[in-house]
């Protein structure tokens, strides 16, 4: 489909540079104007460094909050592509929800008709290309620089004069086309000429993907009277519709609730340009009132239409910001989450790896949802569920009772429910673009660790379960009585990381508090290995059981650490800037030791 | 900006050592408050408990809270002491 698309246009472009010399000129200044777009883009994206953002997060928990967010940021970087791929990015990450989503792009498309008034106000009206040909000189030297800031500015900057350039180019070829061909003849009136140029300005938009080139077009076109100001009216309306495609199109790679926003964008876009084109009359007697006020020339009909742009887009956004809501239920019933397998990753969608906030959070959920696999397989080893985790004396019970060791496939379960999502985790790490950033770099790195601490207690599972399998179940009750107290203690750390993930936000010092269940796993080690070496001691057990259960209780100590590590960073990553002070405080292995000795020395008289 | 408000800035500004090491001060008071208030409570805990099992575990868990406070307290130190050595060098007020 993208191919038969690119050679039709390749022989639209072809025919037209044949036929009309202007043409080219126009061609080329929609082309360096597109490219002004992404060199900006491009530039604002590397120059935030995350601080888009983190306004973003903080700034959304209200839908007036959301809808000013996108009014000011499309505003200021003056592209509404950019905060429509941010949003649906932190959507799909779970960072930001629907409505507040949907407000930020009702606010966007206001935002974005603040570009027809820069291009009708100010591009128009002084000599453009003076101000283009220093910014690409100084940008182009700044984007040569070393200085990562400087390159970015040097994008900004660049971006604009391509900006500009295009303009000029633009205005140039229809000011030389005028001689040749007279555009207006084409003029349509009445109701089939609003139709008509509303579908052009729609397949304008949807070939150029974005309507501020469109809206350039039209206004340099209007300048120079190439086109009556009631089709431009109609192509502003097309363009604002067509611009949806860009949403549309970033959102085929999202999850459900990306496709909901494309959805609630496509319907505010289509019902206003709807009201618009109903009630055109009312619109164009309001913008001769409003011009009029502002002292305005009244023949000036490219200021006009920038009135109007902002005009209809504000009704638009007047009429639905009320019913918000009641699209997040539509588009929640129409569009419906994929019943997604526990096998499956469902968290690592590529429009996440647009930003490293987005995409360390959805490595952040994705290696959750690989903790909760392993949690249910090293459970199911020793005949446990995680519900069996509620009462201790029932868990206790639970495990006694057990007169058969029924063999869990830990291979074949580590196939379906681990490794795919782990190599899905990896190679989504891989595509992260973000390296000189220490910070998020450390982050990423951490979460690795803690995936691979998780793979690691399930290895240690597997060599466990061998011996569980053959003592478990054993005649020799001291035998039995210990492998059951191992599979016991393993379940109790993961009720205990349970809990702790389910208090997290109650905890007033999460990290510290972690330091107790290190504390208990050394006590149980050195318990273990006290009441071992006792029972052979006292020929309850063979020294050959005693060294099997040596080892099998350095594999629970093994997992039990790797669990815990796993918690310590997969849990508290999110907080990671609350937790920073408690670092320093909390205990080394040695210290940990220390206290576990003092308690214990402590209690014999 | 009130002039005090102003001045504070300015004096961040300056001195971005300074400012870093009084709120990483604010921060451990927080913190070592905290770990007061959570000694306090286990110690009330252990008195009324008779479970030995309970009783040795709310011990661990108070000798280490003691550990972190004594850990906290000497960071907290050495943060006033370059403190008092910064404000006695560039002659700032002294953090309370």
């Amino acid at each position: 489909m993208q191919k038969i698309f690119l050679v039709v246009s390749i022989a639209i472009l072809a025919a037209g540079f044949w036929v009309s010399n202007e043409f080219k000129g126009i061609a080329a200044g929609v082309a360096i104007f597109l490219f002004g777009m992404l060199s900006l883009e491009q530039g604002f994206k590397a120059f935030t460094g995350g601080a888009l953002e983190r306004i973003l997060q903080k700034t959304t928990n209200s839908q007036w909050k959301s809808l000013i967010f996108g009014l000011v940021s499309t505003t200021l970087v003056q592209s509404s592509s950019l905060v429509s791929i941010i949003t649906i990015s932190f959507l799909s990450a779970g960072l930001l929800d629907l409505a507040a989503s949907i407000g930020i792009i009702f606010g966007a498309n206001l935002g974005t008709s603040t570009g027809a008034w820069l291009i009708a106000g100010f591009g128009l009206k002084v000599e453009i290309s003076e101000y283009a040909m220093p910014m690409l000189a100084f940008g182009i030297l700044f984007v040569l620089q070393k200085d990562k800031k400087l390159q970015h500015v040097g994008y900004i900057l660049a971006g604009l004069g391509f900006l500009f350039l295009g303009i000029y180019f633009m205005k140039e070829s229809f000011e030389s086309i005028k001689d040749n061909l007279r555009l207006v003849d084409y003029a349509m009136p009445g109701i089939q000429g609003l139709l008509i140029y509303t579908a052009l300005g729609i397949a304008a938009t949807v070939i150029m993907q974005s309507s501020h080139a469109t809206m350039v077009l039209i206004i340099t076109a209007l300048s120079v009277h190439q086109i009556t100001y009631e089709n431009a009216l109609a192509l502003a309306i097309g363009s604002n519709i067509g611009t949806t495609i860009t949403a549309i199109i970033g959102s085929l790679s999202a999850n459900a609730n990306g496709k909901r926003l494309a959805g609630a964008h496509l319907l505010f876009n289509v019902i206003t340009g709807l009201i618009a084109l109903i009630g055109i009359r009312y619109f164009m007697q309001s913008v001769d009132f409003i011009t009029q006020r502002m002292g305005f020339d009244p023949e000036d009909n490219t200021l006009k239409l920038a009135t109007f742009h902002s005009l209809f887009n504000t009704v638009g956004i007047v009429v639905l910001f009320p019913f918000i809501g009641h699209m997040v239920t539509l588009f929640q019933r129409l569009i419906k989450d994929k019943r997604s397998s526990v096998f499956k990753p469902q968290y690592l969608n590529h429009s996440a790896t647009e930003f490293p906030e987005t995409l360390i959070e959805s490595v952040r959920l994705e290696s959750l949802h690989l903790y909760d696999n392993a949690i249910h397989i090293i459970l199911k080893t020793f005949g446990l569920h995680r519900r069996d985790l509620g009462d201790n004396d029932a868990l206790w019970n639970t495990l006694e009772k057990q007169r058969d060791a029924i063999e869990y496939d830990i291979e074949s379960s580590y196939n379906k429910r681990i490794k795919e999502i782990y190599s899905a985790i990896i190679a989504f790490i891989s595509q992260a673009t973000f390296a000189r950033n220490v910070e998020k770099t450390s982050r990423l790195y951490w979460l690795r660790e803690a995936d691979r601490q998780i793979v690691e207690a399930i290895k240690d599972t597997k060599h466990l379960q061998k011996n569980w399998m053959r003592y478990s179940i054993a005649y020799n009750v001291n035998t039995r009585r210990e492998y059951k107290k191992i599979a016991y203690q393993i379940a109790l750390l993961i009720k205990d990381i349970e809990i702790f993930r389910k208090n997290i936000e109650q905890d007033e010092l999460p990290f510290l508090s972690l330091d107790t269940l290190k504390a208990k796993i050394e006590e149980d080690d050195i318990h273990i290995t006290r009441r071992i070496e006792t029972l052979i001691r006292e020929n309850k057990i063979t020294p050959e059981t005693g060294s099997s259960l040596i080892n099998d209780s350095s594999y629970m100590y093994s997992i039990k650490s790797n669990l815990l590590k796993m918690a310590e960073t997969l849990f508290l990553q999110k907080n990671i800037q609350a937790i920073h002070p408690e670092l320093k405080l909390s205990l080394d292995e040695s210290e940990i030791m220390n206290v576990v000795e003092t308690v214990n020395a402590s209690k014999q008289p | 900006m009130k002039t005090s408000k102003l001045f504070l800035k300015l004096q961040n500004f300056f001195n971005p050592e300074y400012a870093k090491n009084k709120s990483a001060a604010r921060e451990l008071k927080i913190i070592l408050k905290k770990l007061k208030k959570k000694e306090g409570t286990l110690i009330e805990l252990l008195d009324q408990i008779k479970d030995p099992e309970l009783q040795k575990l709310y011990r661990t868990e108070l000798e280490i809270i003691r550990i972190q406070r004594a850990k906290g307290l000497v960071i907290l130190q050495d943060i006033r002491e370059k403190l008092h050595k910064k404000a006695l060098d560039s002659k700032l007020p002294l953090s309370k």
